[in-house]
């Protein structure tokens, strides 16, 4: 029974392939990547996502590049006594079966130093580099500067 | 006490008294603050708007601002609070005209009037961008008790990019120039505007009474 269901995440895991905003290798799917519009500047942009580990053991992403910038890397967002601030993370550890959302006002891959603006409507290409699953490539969407999730 | 007095309460309180930098600011709990009685005036502050103009706040007096602090570098947190105030604008509607949506930068460094200008646009069509020189924003800073601190520069990148630490609040003043009521971050845009409509009603003066716990 198990290992039918397993075939089934399969199937619908690579049936979803086919939609322009999941992409997976491996066992690790990324879901809807969008950027925020970086309304005219080119200093830093914002990257969310949506990514799952279908494995049974851990995984974590290691490492973010993008042609569109110089420097890209996984932030939290973090608050104390009021004060916001972001924290650059190493690396982004999954366990097993976990899904990890990068939203607004948690977890996201800001870019550092963009080549030009991110502008509404357009995509850009994006790697992510994992210890078990390897590099991935997705394309990210670009929404507007307030937007808040990947279908507004 | 209701909501929106709390909010007043808490806003007189932070908008009269300068806060020491470095004082841990929370907008929930009004007990970490103490409580004074609002007779700032209108405190002299002057900036340069997103046109390159040279302004003074007297100019803002008559009307009803409200004012988000922040800068353009900051990817997650700003552009999320700009677009819960333009969202709460658009939520009021034709109230709304009298509120003027204004982003003050604690970047004056790198957030230049061509900068803000480029910037604000993409928020709402009447959000005014003020910078001006690092002590014009200092003292913006301080009279709002905002406070701010450069982060550690981060891994692999050049000097240029830092980022900052900083309260995200945003501040309803009132026609008078004193503090009306205060909005943390990342609040409901639509529970901001019944908030900003019931207080636009009750009127600057009722805005005040709203003082005693």
């Amino acid at each position: 029974m198990k290992s039918a269901l397993m075939v089934f995440v399969s199937i619908l895991g690579l049936a979803g392939c086919a939609t322009s905003d999941e992409f997976r290798e491996g066992d690790v799917v990324i879901e809807s990547p969008w950027a925020r519009s970086s309304a005219g500047r080119t200093a830093t942009g914002v990257v969310y996502l949506r990514l799952s580990n279908l494995a049974a053991e851990p995984e974590q992403l290691l490492g973010v590049t993008t042609p569109i910038a110089a420097g890209a890397s996984v932030h939290r967002t973090m608050r104390e006594h009021g004060m916001m601030s972001m924290q650059p993370l190493q690396a982004l550890a999954l366990a097993a079966n976990e899904t990890v959302s990068l939203e607004p006002g948690g977890l996201h891959i800001m870019l550092m130093q963009l080549g030009s603006p991110l502008v509404e409507g357009e995509t850009f290409p994006m790697t992510l580099n994992f210890e078990r699953a390897g590099s991935i490539d997705i394309h990210v969407t670009v929404r507007g500067v307030g937007a808040m999730s990947a279908h507004e | 006490m209701e909501r929106g007095a709390c909010i007043a309460f808490v806003c007189l309180v932070v908008c009269a008294v300068p806060f020491p930098i470095g004082t841990p600011l929370s907008a929930e709990p009004a007990t970490e603050v103490t409580p004074v009685a609002s007779t700032s005036q209108p405190r002299g502050l002057t900036f340069t708007d997103h046109t390159g103009r040279a302004v003074s706040e007297r100019e803002f007096l008559g009307r009803y601002m409200l004012v988000f602090f922040g800068y353009t570098h900051c990817p997650d947190v700003c552009p999320a609070d700009l677009m819960i105030m333009s969202a709460a604008l658009r939520e009021l509607g034709e109230a709304g005209e009298a509120v003027q949506p204004v982003f003050i930068t604690f970047d004056p460094e790198r957030d230049t009037p061509v900068v803000l200008a480029e910037y604000v646009r993409h928020f709402h069509p009447r959000l005014t961008g003020l910078t001006g020189s690092p002590a014009e924003i200092a003292a913006a800073t301080r009279s709002y008790g905002v406070i701010f601190e450069r982060d550690g520069d981060e891994e692999g990148s050049e000097s240029a990019d830092y980022s900052l630490r900083h309260t995200a609040l945003t501040y309803l003043i009132g026609p008078d120039g004193k503090g009306v009521a205060i909005f943390d971050h990342d609040s409901d845009p639509v529970e901001t505007a019944a908030e900003i409509l019931a207080l636009l009603e009750q009127g600057p003066a009722g805005a005040v009474a709203g003082g005693s716990p």
